[in-house]
């Protein structure tokens, strides 16, 4: 689906001059709102002069950009917010004022908008929000907002002016370990948060908060807080807090752990491949802790590097993951995985030389008899290494035959393996009864072996009388 | 007699009792709540019934100079004229021609855009208006002298009273002023009453160019110099009555007598605030009109209580709501050099 | 924030915060829980005395920056022969961002909600005469909406309770201009705000606090009629802030006070009014913190 429709309550945070008060306040929100949540609301949105934008500086501003934040609200809600300028504080007393539209998201809408905070941010644009309404109702209706779920074409190719692959590593090393990490990330604040974001399993990220563009404040410490702010007060400040800093425009790096969800997520950063990126990680895992993110991303890899691995090898991978899921979808993702190499392995049993193709039967054959999955998922393979040995070596096909013959698979699928080798025979037949002399006579070893084994079987008999030395018809007469 | 302007001969006393120069008497504001000395309501003073001698117990010398001719046949009008150019040569210093630049914007810096006024000769009191003075015009009737006040004021005389309803300035009782302030600069006067005070001695405000003339000093000459302050260029809290003197409060006209300008003119900076004849036009950097509440007009040299040295300097120009009667602003009276006849021979 | 403290500590001390009293790290700059500046405890421990807490509260724009700003910097000139010694550069910030903007005929910029961009200061105030009481200030520029907030809704901003729960004396300070306009905010908000002081300091209903708060009447500039008689205008303006006062608080004073002597209005580039101090002259900031003092 490209376009979920959420609805959804919204709270706008600002200074205004008002009956009831003036200065920073909810000025308005839809009347779903908890007191806890319009509690957190006002401690977490940005006021006077926090915003990562210098409107008084006429060359650089962009009124056009924003800022953004999400968090999780008390009673298990989150709040998504956007953060822009709205002209001058309204006291005159210098600064500017920020304006911060929020709007209000149950777990399941969450997640259904991919637990992608940006989707609702750019639905959020769409509507019109970051175009502030400096005399709201204060009491606003519940808002129906169309969620676009394409991540392709929002954030591009990561470009030089962006920080590092390493810098975005650590930030998202930080954020898997939840821990809160501080970065300068110079103006780039909303594409850097979503790439780093996209590196984050799904259901953790609504476990997890962020900001971005808006300046560091030790009450407002979200676990990803990027920002265009290279002073060392914000350094001292956000590592006095425990927080991670760093520089993501000048100093190098620190190392991050090896990871393979780390590196599965840096290649597709590589790559640019943002929808590829989140359909991997937007998953609604039932479990996204360290253990389970290695698992999955080396199955990822697998289905990733199929193309590059050996044959044995992807039979090796595939021997692997056999057994049943208990998480649908790490199910899904293995029965991805297991398509895929079967994909793989089809595809390169039609071309590979047969010396080739025959290293993978006996594996193969492992697998077919190994298990019900295991037999579903080989059967095909096992037939396109019986057709490339017809191709190429009939007798090793007879040969085959004999090994499907002689192996059982378990009673749920005797009657299957029993159609597979009658059809493997009746191939070998037809293949015997067109073929020349010299080109049965290899077969005759696995003809003996046929008559030990299937005496009353119709197709041995043909494939026997065709095997049979002929006498000379001059010698007989 | 031009010369006399510019001498140490000066009268150092707004109202012509002898007081010692410098005297500081701490006092606190005026209006300050309970804890203040007791209020000793000045006596009222009796007119005497010869008109011309009226006027000069009344201090309105310029309106007598004004029918000079007339005067000269009054028994023992002579006397009185001659005393009258005395009291002016006295209380009037003479700032010479000269250009000034009127800052136009609020945040006025070195080289920012400004006004350059051309500013004619004249004579500016060497006192601000003292509380003495200002008893005159109050017990003269000058706020029922509808001819004083502008048309478009009228409606509000109602409204300028003392503390106990009766007409005068706003920290006054009972129309007298309290004796401890007798020779301090009235203040609790708006614009309009400062103006009908000049108009009803003859004389008028000065303008804020004028003012800053006569505090800046820039007269016309080859050296171009141009003060800060009446006394120099560098403040100095011994000539002055600002926050920074904690004196807490307004002190008599001749104190400071160290920080007068070169012809003799006293406080142009610090004690009191003073009213110019100028309407407070200003803009922000961005050419933005500033405006009051209501109108403003300038005032000039800063208070007492000014926090900021900066802003009782000779260029610093501030604006004050035409009918406000603060605690901290007072005037002084100007009159034009043409109209000094016994100096002009005119 | 830097700290001025000599003593020495064995790495890895734990030490409380001044304001909450959670345990944070010597080296800690900002306290965990209330992110209050853990300098104040550094500077707390080097003098060995227990600091007053003296806090300056009041609405959002009512002025609270300014006058706490113009206090600090009349101190430290010695206004009314007050000595005072800031305890760490941090404890300047707020005096010369405040003195820096009106000398320059601007009002200082709004304080963040954010608890860790507001300036904290901290004096070492007494008389100057022979053994005159010395008294440790910490004050805080709080701003005007977190309080509001905190007193809507408790526990949004957890260090104003505990500031005002170790509160000495406090100066609420009141927009009397609005008040005098006839507006019914400024007497509501302090009204809330002094019953939510009652509530967290206050241990039996029947007793009156003892609290010395001076509640200042702010911006008077624009009704001289406040520095004639600030009791009787408060009662007249602010009447059921004074019953209140009246009933439960045994110790409190009404105060007027303005720092701007003229006051101009422009518009900036979005059509805002923007107000100008056109000339600063400061009335009634000295006495309310003396009387709060004298109350200690």
């Amino acid at each position: 689906m490209n376009e979920i429709l959420i609805n959804c309550d919204q709270a706008i945070f600002t200074s205004l001059r008002g009956t009831m008060g003036e200065g920073y306040r909810i000025v308005a929100c839809s009347k779903g709102l908890k007191p806890e949540e319009k509690q957190a609301i006002t401690r977490l949105s940005p006021s006077q002069d926090a915003l990562c934008l210098s409107p008084s500086d006429e060359k650089t501003f962009d009124p056009s950009k924003v800022c953004a934040a999400y968090y999780p609200l008390p009673g298990g809600r989150l709040c998504v917010a956007l953060s822009c300028y709205a002209g001058a504080e309204h006291t005159g007393r210098g600064g500017h004022r920020a304006y911060t539209h929020n709007l209000i998201l149950t777990e399941e809408q969450f997640a259904s908008c991919a637990y992608n905070p940006f989707h609702v941010i750019r639905a959020m644009i769409s509507a019109g929000m970051n175009t502030p309404q400096l005399s709201p109702p204060q009491n606003l209706s519940v808002v129906d907002l169309r969620v676009k779920l394409a991540t392709s074409g929002n954030l591009g190719k990561r470009d030089p002016g962006m920080c590092s692959i390493p810098v975005l590593r650590f930030l998202l090393n930080a954020m898997l370990a939840s821990r809160h990490v501080v970065g300068n990330v110079a103006a780039r604040w909303l594409e850097t948060a979503e790439m780093v974001l996209l590196g984050v399993p799904g259901p953790m990220r609504a476990q997890l908060s962020m900001g971005a563009g808006l300046k560091f404040s030790v009450g407002r410490s979200h676990h990803l807080q990027l920002l265009q702010d290279a002073t060392t007060g914000t350094k001292t400040r956000a590592t006095g807090q425990h927080s991670d800093y760093i520089d993501g425009c000048g100093a190098a790096a620190p190392a991050t752990p090896a990871s393979a969800w780390l590196t599965l997520v840096e290649r597709m950063w590589n790559q640019g491949d943002w929808a590829y990126l989140s359909h991997r990680t937007s998953k609604p895992f039932q479990d996204a802790g360290p253990e389970s993110r290695e698992r999955l991303a080396r199955w990822y890899q697998c289905i990733d590097d199929a193309a590059n691995m050996e044959l044995t090898k992807l039979l090796a991978v595939a021997a692997e993951h056999f057994a049943p899921r208990k998480d649908p979808i790490e199910g899904e993702i293995v029965g991805e995985l297991l398509a895929g190499i079967q994909r793989e392995l089809l595809r390169r049993l039609n071309v590979e030389t047969w010396p080739n193709v025959f290293k993978t039967w006996s594996p193969l054959l492992a697998q077919w008899r190994r298990s019900d999955v295991g037999f579903t998922w080989s059967t095909p393979l096992v037939e396109a290494v019986f057709r490339s040995a017809l191709r190429n070596d009939p007798a090793a096909a007879g040969a085959l035959v004999m090994d499907m013959t002689r192996h059982s698979t378990g009673e749920s699928h005797e009657q299957d393996r029993r159609e597979m080798v009658e059809g493997a025979l009746m191939q070998l037949v037809k293949w015997a009864e067109g073929a020349s002399d010299e080109q049965i006579t290899p077969m005759r070893r696995v003809v003996d072996s046929l008559r030990t084994h299937r005496p009353a079987c119709p197709l041995s008999k043909r494939l026997l009388e065709r095997c049979a030395p002929k006498t000379p018809v001059m010698a007989r007469r | 007699m031009l010369l006399n302007l510019f001498t140490k001969n000066k009268k150092t006393t707004g109202d012509r009792r002898p007081k010692k120069a410098a005297e500081v008497r701490i006092t606190k504001p005026t209006d300050s709540p309970a804890g203040s000395a007791p209020f000793m309501p000045a006596p009222r003073e009796t007119w005497d019934a010869d008109p011309l001698k009226r006027l000069f117990q009344q201090g309105r010398y310029n309106i007598i100079l004004r029918e000079e001719t007339k005067w000269r046949g009054h028994p023992g009008g002579n006397v009185i004229l001659q005393e009258v150019k005395n009291e002016l040569e006295q209380r009037m210093a003479l700032v010479p021609a000269g250009t000034v630049g009127i800052p136009k914007t609020l945040n006025a810096q070195p080289g920012g855009p400004e006004e350059e006024v051309e500013v004619a000769p004249l004579l500016m009191a060497v006192h601000a208006v003292t509380n003495a003075r200002f008893q005159k015009f109050v017990d003269g009737g000058g706020y029922d002298e509808l001819s004083l006040w502008p048309e478009e004021i009228w409606p509000h005389l109602i409204e300028l009273k003392d503390q106990t309803g009766h007409p005068g300035p706003r920290f006054w009782r009972n129309g007298r002023h309290d004796l401890t302030f007798t020779d301090h600069p009235v203040v609790g006067v708006s614009w309009y009453e400062a103006q009908a005070y000049a108009l009803w001695v003859g004389q008028r405000m000065p303008s804020e160019a004028e003012w800053q003339m006569a505090a800046s000093w820039h007269i016309k000459s080859s050296a171009d110099l141009m003060r800060r302050f009446p006394w120099g260029d560098a403040m100095d809290m011994t000539r002055c009555n600002l926050w920074s003197s904690k004196n807490r409060g307004t002190l008599s006209v001749t104190s400071y007598p160290k920080g007068a300008a070169p012809n003799h003119v006293l406080q142009l900076v610090g004690n009191v605030w003073e009213w110019s004849d100028s309407e407070f036009n200003v803009t922000d950097d961005a050419g933005r009109p500033i405006v009051g509440e209501m109108p403003m007009h300038v005032v000039r040299g800063g208070a007492f209580d000014t926090y900021f040295e900066t802003q009782a300097t000779s260029q610093f120009r501030t604006g004050q709501l035409a009918l406000s009667r603060t605690h901290n602003t007072g005037f002084r009276c100007a009159m034009d050099l043409c109209d000094a006849t016994w100096i002009t021979g005119g | 924030m830097s700290s001025t403290t000599s003593t020495t500590f064995p790495a890895g001390t734990m030490v409380p915060c001044l304001i909450c009293e959670t345990q944070n790290t010597l080296d800690s700059s900002l306290c965990t829980s209330c992110y209050a500046p853990m300098a104040l405890m550094q500077e707390a421990i080097s003098q060995d005395r227990d600091p007053c807490i003296v806090t300056v509260i009041g609405d959002s724009n009512v002025g609270k920056t300014v006058f706490l700003g113009m206090l600090l910097d009349m101190l430290s000139k010695r206004a009314e022969d007050f000595d005072s010694v800031p305890k760490g550069a941090y404890s300047v910030n707020l005096q010369h961002s405040v003195i820096t903007h009106l000398s320059s005929r601007q009002f200082p910029p709004k304080t963040a909600m954010e608890v860790d961009q507001w300036h904290w200061a901290y004096y070492q105030v007494s008389k100057r005469k022979k053994k005159a009481q010395i008294y440790d200030l910490v004050m805080p520029d709080m701003a005007g909406e977190a309080i509001a907030a905190e007193v809507a809704s408790p526990k949004t901003f957890t260090v104003i309770r505990s500031l005002l729960e170790k509160s000495s004396g406090a100066m609420l300070l009141v927009d009397a201009a609005l008040a005098a306009a006839g507006s019914p905010q400024p007497d509501f908000f302090a009204l809330k705000l002094m019953t939510y002081m009652d509530g967290i300091l206050a241990s039996r209903r029947e007793e009156k606090l003892s609290t010395p708060v001076a509640v200042v009447l702010s911006k008077a500039d624009h009704c001289p009629e406040c520095f004639d008689n600030p009791r009787l205008f408060a009662q007249t303006n602010l009447n059921r802030l004074w019953n209140l006062c009246d009933t439960r608080f045994s110790n409190f004073e009404f105060f007027a006070a303005s720092v701007v002597g003229g006051l101009g209005y422009g518009t900036d580039e979005y059509e805002n009014v923007v107000p100008y101090p056109l000339h600063i002259a400061p009335r009634g900031i000295i006495e309310p913190y003396e009387w709060v003092l004298s109350k200690l």
